[in-house]
């Protein structure tokens, strides 16, 4: 039973025989990256290719349900993506908008 | 006129995802230089010193860019645009590899 689970998983038309498969599980080392880049302290992180990681995540997680074979995989990957850059936003943010004040009052 | 309209209009154009991913794919290629080292700037960094490329980001670029190559290709439908989106990138890693192999003497 579980052996014709994995021989269709591994038929799948996005599955590991093809291009499909691969390409995304490449591109999870991105956000892999991303993901060690979270102990990077705020002010190394850049504004721009935080956007840029997030919009394309967005617009590529959407693009893999309209395309054949729909792609979970590269859904999945695009996801992580937006989220990743997501929370570096989010900490780049927090760091240079609402830190300021406890900086200010820890240097008094 | 009657091109751009059926451009316009077409099931890959700019009414739709098939079109703006790939669009946002161009950002890696001509990526201004305060980008991460993991994100591998294209264009701008042909300007910068040899010592300063990194062989590990520049190589998996190449893997990349040459994977999604072929999947632009096979995916319904053929996605010409991110090809040459990858064809670009492809291009200035490999000539970034050069560059390094080049300075390691």
């Amino acid at each position: 039973m579980a052996t014709s689970k994995l021989q269709a998983l591994w038929n799948h038309p996005a599955g590991p025989k093809t291009i499909h498969f691969w390409a995304p599980t490449f591109k999870w080392g991105i956000s892999i990256a991303n993901i060690v880049d979270f102990s990077k302290p705020p002010e190394k992180l850049s504004y721009p290719q935080q956007v840029a990681v997030t919009c394309t995540g967005i617009v590529w997680s959407r693009y893999s349900t309209v395309i054949t074979p729909k792609n979970w995989n590269l859904f999945s990957v695009n996801v992580a993506m937006a989220g990743t850059g997501m929370y570096q936003l989010a900490r780049k943010i927090q760091h240079d908008y609402f830190s300021e004040t406890e900086a200010a009052v820890a240097k008094e | 006129m009657a091109a751009f309209k059926a451009f316009l209009n077409s099931p890959v154009g700019p009414k739709t995802t098939h079109f703006w991913g790939p669009v946002a794919n161009w950002g890696f290629v001509a990526a201004p230089k305060n980008y991460n080292w993991w994100l591998q700037q294209g264009l701008v960094d042909t300007q910068k010193p040899p010592e300063m490329i990194s062989s590990n980001m520049t190589a998996a670029m190449c893997v990349y860019s040459g994977l999604f190559m072929r999947f632009a290709w096979m995916v319904q439908p053929r996605n010409y645009l991110l090809l040459v989106c990858h064809a670009s990138n492809e291009t200035v890693q490999l000539y970034q590899l050069s560059r390094w192999a080049k300075a390691q003497g």
